[in-house]
């Protein structure tokens, strides 16, 4: 059904596909694990058609579907035949409510309203989202709305069905259901990962992956995590007796939660791993470490002196998911050098790190991007920092590079990841979550 | 971050159809400038009060009414200064503090400032946006504009909300020891990431359809009696034109 | 296929500019200090003038126009929206015709933020006034604090749009 045999290289030279050839055939639920900043996020906009259109970057070749070569047609005209789910779920979502983002593409087929409507109940009720349906899309979490863009996806009903990283931000409930729906879906899927999850087995008849420009088939395991050391030191800080309220808004009402944390202690050198679920608070409490939440109770304190909210934004560096929100000058060196680091310091950073000093931000890959962000965090000389699920934007030798510089120079890690292979790939305790309350994992 | 006004209830109000609504709106907000009595002058501005009151309750029309309250208050102060060669209606040795004439024009302004602002806040404590827009397509509101405007009613809050979080990730790259955020490049930073995002929108227009077919008109529902509600909100404001 | 194109690029770029105004004008929930007279103060005239400036007078009419305006919806001063729409989106219309892009000449600039100066002090008080809602006097109040602001927020904006174009060399691609 799928035949396709394309390259393509961005504007900056950098190239993505070399002949890379596939075929799927009708009813085939593929699934294609790569690295990040392999091409996956890439292959589905080339498909789909935002790429080369909006983009830009060098296309050819053909890809055909069911005997057309849809690269020939207009990205509207391809919504029948194949339709995606993005993995940023904020760059798909464009109104205010959860009804319209289902009607306007349902409107664009040109279906009657009572099929629109029928449609819309059945998309709703498959994600769970019925009492959402007047809500307001700035009012979803990250979970709900990556099933309200699967909803969208199964009410357009294309004959390919295109989910990149489809299964992130879900909760474990939701990801089983997911995988259930695809297995019993008779329309050709193409699912993209940067790693195995254990949902996929029996969801899909086939994996492969994207090495050097081209398909080959996957085998598990490829990257092997070299042993990691901690040097540990003597300063210490220390979370006792915290408890942080969370607001969660969903459909509307707003729910308040509370986090505990009886006692946490990070000492310099050393490696924490935090495993948990999308919304178990994961976040709130690197938030509240780092000084951008107030909490409730308790105290964090290094080496015995307690610190309010504001000096802790000096101690603890906090990597955010997004490395674009943390960057704001023109080139890689104006970042380097707002540390007010020394030139061998910098110096040292852009070798360590893979960074090009005259190259600009807002350019770069969002791998890249993520390095930077390390990298000035680096300079900064805070001898405390957390990775936001760094592991889930670099390659696993990217990773393992940015854990190793920050251990190596004291700085003490906790690193958050929902990808139990990382964390036991890392040295030091791990904790989790569990009902509002941090702990070891079991 | 939540940009919308509207309040969930059961009252009439709340029930009456969107697009007599909106008739009502209008013609209201027109009739108010066309009072000729102290009488009309109280019933335009207590009229959206009286509703406010019904429809949301009272913690919400004094939140309302409150942001208005220091224009009305410095009006009042400028009286004197109204129609000085008028009647004189307050006069305090010889000299003329007020005039009835400049009585008159001030109470008619807050009158009409009033109503005006009560009423466009009834409509949307009452209607939710998307609702407002689509009933503004049933008066011919073009296709592409009413897609824009749902669309705005979601970046506002989007960018809104990503500006909060540049403001914090810049605090944490401060030197120790310093607070604050650099606001010039925080909303640096956050001009380029909406200006990243228009090729990115426009590529999610297209693949969700955006173009394949041309747009039929809005559909929707009439509810029981709807000519009656569009009758009565013509006839209610037009018969205040008559108050003496 | 070519006039399709632009269609859904000429939206996205209209209501994302919409909403940086928007923004910009309500305050983000902390730049917001409120006038004693109803209103903020707000960075709004430097978004109307980058917008004006980057991307010319009649994206810059509808979305310094429209952003302004949707900003007293949601703010809550829904009877001053279209007056706002008027004075901003004139604005707008008149420095995007004024300064070009790549115009490095200081007496463009200049004129360009007098224009706003003019325009959004004078349009309010004649706009307010004419329109009946306020007091002669009490609109004549808020002239200082329109001309502070609006200057401030012009010379804000002309440093914006270089400080924009420095770190996202691709501004200028993107055209109405």
């Amino acid at each position: 059904m799928i035949s396709a045999d394309i390259s393509f290289s961005y504007d900056d030279e950098k190239e993505i596909f070399s002949s890379f050839s596939l075929s799927v055939e009708k009813g085939e639920h593929l699934l294609i694990i790569a690295p990040p900043e392999s091409g996956k996020t890439t292959l589905g906009r080339i498909i789909t058609g935002s790429i080369p259109k909006y983009r830009g970057g060098r296309l050819s070749g053909s890809f055909f579907i069911d005997g057309s070569d849809i690269l020939a047609l207009d990205i509207h005209q391809r919504m029948k035949i194949a339709a995606r789910v993005s993995q940023n779920t904020d760059e798909m979502l464009l109104f205010s409510s959860v009804e319209e983002e289902l009607s306007f593409p349902l409107e664009n087929l040109g279906l009657s309203y009572s099929e629109i409507e029928s449609r819309t109940e059945y998309a709703l009720s498959l994600f769970g989202l019925e009492r959402y349906r007047k809500v307001s899309t700035a009012e979803l979490s990250g979970g709900e709305k990556r099933r309200l863009l699967l909803a969208v996806l199964f009410a357009i009903d294309p004959e390919v069905y295109i989910l990149d990283e489809a299964f992130d931000e879900l909760s474990p409930w939701w990801r089983k259901q997911l995988a259930e729906l695809i297995r019993h879906l008779d329309r050709t899927v193409i699912a993209l990962g940067s790693h195995m999850l254990s949902e996929y087995d029996g969801t899909f008849d086939r994996a492969i992956t994207i090495d050097e420009c081209k398909a080959l088939s996957y085998e598990e395991s490829s990257f092997v995590f070299p042993a990691i050391d901690m040097h540990e030191g003597k300063d210490v800080l220390r979370v006792e007796n915290v408890v942080i309220e969370r607001e969660h808004r969903s459909s509307g009402d707003l729910t308040s939660f509370e986090l505990s944390v009886p006692w946490f202690e990070l000492k310099e050198g050393e490696c924490v791993t935090l495993l948990g679920d999308n919304g178990s608070g994961k976040s709130s409490f690197s938030r509240m470490m780092s000084g951008l939440l107030k909490e409730k109770t308790g105290t964090v304190s290094i080496n015995g002196k307690a610190l309010s909210q504001k000096e802790r934004r000096g101690k603890v560096a906090f990597l955010m998911q997004n490395p674009f929100e943390e960057l704001f000058l023109p080139t890689v060196i104006d970042e380097l050098e707002s540390t007010e680091a020394s030139q061998t310091a910098i110096e040292e950073a852009l070798s360590l790190f893979s960074l090009v000093p005259d190259a600009y931000v807002q350019e770069l890959s969002y791998g890249k991007a993520k390095l930077l962000q390390a990298a000035v965090f680096y300079l900064l000389d805070r001898r405390f920092a957390v990775f936001d699920e760094m592991d889930s934007a670099l390659s696993s030798s990217d990773f393992i590079k940015a854990v190793r510089a920050y251990l190596d120079k004291g700085i003490a890690l906790l690193v958050i990841t929902h990808d139990l292979g990382v964390a036991s790939a890392l040295p030091g305790r791990k904790l989790m979550i569990e009902e509002g309350v941090l702990c070891e994992y079991k | 971050m939540n940009i919308s006004s509207y309040i969930y209830g059961t009252s009439f109000y709340h029930k009456l159809d969107v697009r007599a609504k909106l008739i009502f709106t209008l013609l209201y907000a027109v009739v108010t400038f066309f009072m000729s009595s102290y009488t009309g002058l109280a019933a335009v501005f207590f009229i959206p009060l009286l509703i406010m009151l019904i429809a949301v309750g009272g913690k919400e029309t004094i939140h309302c009414y409150s942001r208005l309250l220091p224009l009305f208050l410095i009006m009042c102060f400028f009286i004197p200064l109204q129609e000085r060669t008028g009647t004189p209606l307050w006069v305090i040795r010889g000299f003329t503090v007020a005039t009835r004439e400049g009585l008159w024009t001030v109470l008619r302004i807050i009158s009409r400032l009033g109503s005006v602002s009560g009423i466009l806040m009834l409509l949307l404590l009452t209607q939710r946006n998307e609702e407002i827009i689509k009933g503004l397509r049933a008066f011919h509101l073009p296709y592409n504009a009413a897609l824009a405007s749902s669309m705005i009613l979601r970046f506002i809050p989007y960018l809104g909300t990503l500006f909060a979080e540049i403001r914090s990730s810049m605090s944490l790259r401060l030197k120790e020891g310093k607070r604050g955020y650099p606001i010039l490049p925080s909303i640096t930073a956050l001009i380029i990431a909406a200006v990243k995002m228009v090729p990115e929108t426009a590529a999610a227009l297209e693949e969700r359809g955006f173009g394949r077919e041309k747009m039929k008109s809005v559909h929707m529902k009439r509810p029981r009696y709807y000519f009656v509600q569009c009758l009565l909100c013509i006839i209610i404001p037009l018969s205040l034109l008559f108050l003496r | 296929m070519e006039k399709n194109n632009r269609t859904a690029l000429r939206i996205s770029l209209v209501v994302i500019m919409t909403a940086i105004v928007a923004v910009f004008t309500y305050g983000f929930g902390v730049l917001r200090l409120p006038s004693p007279v109803g209103g903020y103060i707000s960075l709004c005239d430097a978004a109307v003038t980058f917008v004006a400036y980057a991307f010319g007078p009649f994206t810059g009419f509808i979305a310094g126009g429209l952003g302004a305006a949707f900003a007293d919806l949601i703010g809550g001063f829904p009877q001053w929206a279209l007056i706002s729409f008027i004075v901003h989106g004139v604005e707008a219309l008149l420095m995007g015709l004024v300064i070009r892009k790549n115009s490095t000449s200081m007496g463009l600039k200049i004129i360009a933020a007098l224009i706003a100066i003019v325009v959004v002090a004078g349009g309010y008080l004649l706009l307010t006034t004419l329109s009946g809602l306020t007091v002669f006097q009490e609109a004549l109040l808020e002239v200082p604090g329109n001309i502070l602001q609006s200057g401030v927020g012009a010379v804000i904006g002309l440093v914006l749009y270089s400080a924009v174009r420095k770190g996202y060399r691709n501004l200028d691609d993107i055209r109405w």
